[in-house]
């Protein structure tokens, strides 16, 4: 564990020039410890992101993909390493951050339109200050006809697109999101693509998308990170340089499929997928 | 809306038909097979006696009904400032929560002499023994309903830095209202048999004791119609607080509703 801190100096170097790098992971690891043992859930993961950058995280189940962004998000503090923001050590949740689950988790007792304002009320923002925007919001999803209805009057699809509206209400500079059309069906899933980039596009936020889907996660992203399963490591790195805004059909081009293959040749090769039956 | 009005037959009508046939039933059989007065009187012998003491059967059902509604009130008040406590505070979790799950298991009514000596004869006991039954009931379901949130929420919350005030009242406790109201159902009904049981053991009022004078004068046409009015005080009570719960919790009732229709 020493040995790979120590191997970091070099690059921690490299970020010591203020580089326009928003989120910075440099040798973090996680290990669990419990009655019946340790489970080393991260190790050794260096990442830097630069603001305004789509990151897709791809990796098969536990491979810690969820621990990690928890790790980004101050949830969750790593066995070793250090997490920064815009050069500042990440010790909790930071200011400015969105996060959107893999279940939409909406408060059943309150309308569309107050689960969208719920985290300013926490942060004890008023809220006559961001009702406007709050409604701006649904009606770029489509919703605004829906802003009075209790999320269990809406489908699956509508109520995580309030889960977006309000996870980006106030401009995260920093959106985590983990798998979150996971639990849709494809077409939606597609609908919900689309609009996300949209969406990622316009507010410039930096962005961690978790999915074990390789389609959307090179849809989406300028970078796709590669895990490796437990102890969750990152494989590789690949970039995906098709320019943007991307329509669904950029899916069937020869870039895509490309970067298709790298990512799938890299899950074969650590024997996560397999090449033939 | 033809679906709706066959809903409120199945939910109230044909309950209503099965109990007017039973009382036709007992009222007919008791009458050809000439059953004594004493042992089981039939139902119109009862409904007179309800008609005929109906002063005193409401003086006692007043005295009854106050010790109960204080005493489910009390229970429902302590039974949730526990609940947040024991959730909130680890130390109070391993502590009390178990040892209130552990005195749950005590007959409670063999406590009940104890509080006449500690608090009299007059109202107060019938409503802490009506509490004491009725607040585990609360706890227990309470307690459930609060942890019970999704583990996703509570992290939402945490990275909007909600504090732990917050997490509680927006959060916690609005998702443990459709629990509590389920611990309120069974706690009302108990909050009533504490309060009978508190007039068992002493007392000079109320429909527990009315039930005992009546059996010493072995008057058990009387017994029976204070037991009519015990019931339909119990019934009341349990769907006063259902009516409160589609008041107070309309997203609730209106869930149950739509994942019964799909």
């Amino acid at each position: 564990m020493t040995a790979a801190v120590v191997e970091m100096r070099p690059e921690r170097r490299l970020s010591e020039k203020p580089t326009s790098d928003h989120l910075v992971i440099d040798g973090v690891c996680k290990t669990y410890r419990s009655q019946r043992g340790s489970l080393e859930a991260l190790r050794d993961i260096s990442l830097r992101v630069r603001a305004g950058a789509f990151v897709s995280i791809v990796g098969p189940s536990g491979c810690g993909k969820t621990t990690l962004l928890r790790c980004v998000a101050g949830l969750d503090h790593p066995t070793a390493g250090e997490i920064s923001l815009k050069g500042s050590a990440v010790s909790g949740p930071p200011d400015n951050m969105g996060m959107v689950f893999q279940r939409d988790v909406l408060l059943d007792w309150r309308t569309v339109l107050d689960n969208v304002l719920l985290l300013t009320e926490f942060r004890g923002l008023p809220r006559r200050d961001w009702i406007d925007r709050a409604r701006r919001l649904l009606a770029v999803f489509g919703l605004a006809s829906f802003e009075d209805r209790y999320p269990w009057e809406l489908s699956g699809g509508m109520r995580q697109r309030v889960s977006i509206c309000r996870a980006i209400l106030d401009e995260p500079e920093l959106l985590l999101m983990d798998e979150p059309f996971a639990a849709l069906d494809a077409f939606t899933r597609d609908e919900l693509n689309l609009e996300l980039q949209t969406l990622s596009q316009r507010t410039q936020s930096t962005t961690l998308f978790i999915t074990h889907n390789i389609g959307e996660a090179i849809f989406l992203a300028d970078q796709v990170v590669v895990m490796d399963r437990r102890p969750g490591r990152i494989a590789t790195v690949l970039d995906v340089d098709i320019p943007k805004p991307r329509a669904l059909s950029v899916r069937e081009g020869r870039a895509f499929a490309e970067i298709g293959r790298q990512v799938r040749q890299t899950f074969e090769d650590l024997g996560i997928l397999r090449a033939s039956p | 809306m033809r679906h709706g009005s066959a809903r409120l037959f199945g939910n109230v009508g044909l309950p209503l038909v099965t109990a007017i046939a039973c009382v036709l039933l007992w009222e007919g059989l008791s009458r050809l097979m000439g059953t004594p007065e004493y042992l089981l009187p039939r139902p119109s012998r009862i409904v007179t006696a309800i008609v005929d003491d109906s002063g005193l059967l409401l003086f006692n059902a007043v005295y009854t009904l106050q010790a109960t509604l204080l005493g489910f009130g009390l229970a429902v008040l302590l039974g949730v400032i526990l609940a947040v406590l024991i959730v909130q505070f680890k130390f109070l979790d391993q502590t009390l929560y178990t040892l209130l799950v552990s005195l749950n298991s005590i007959p409670k009514v063999a406590i009940a002499p104890l509080f006449i000596i500690w608090l009299g004869t007059g109202l107060n006991p019938k409503i802490a023994i009506a509490a004491m039954i009725a607040v585990f009931a609360i706890v227990i379901d309470m307690v459930h309903g609060l942890r019970s949130v999704d583990p996703d929420m509570i992290d939402l919350a945490r990275s909007a830095r909600a504090s732990a005030a917050k997490i509680i009242w927006k959060i916690r406790f609005p998702h443990a209202l459709p629990a509590l109201f389920a611990g309120m159902k069974v706690a009302i009904s108990l909050a009533l048999i504490g309060a009978i049981v508190g007039e068992f053991v002493a007392s000079n009022r109320g429909l527990g004791y009315f039930i005992l004078v009546s059996q010493g004068q072995f008057d058990t046409v009387r017994m029976f119609a204070a037991l009519t009015i015990l019931s339909t005080v119990g019934l009341a009570l349990f769907y006063a607080v259902v009516g409160a719960e589609h008041l107070l919790l309309p997203w609730q009732v209106a869930r149950r509703r739509a994942s019964a229709n799909a």
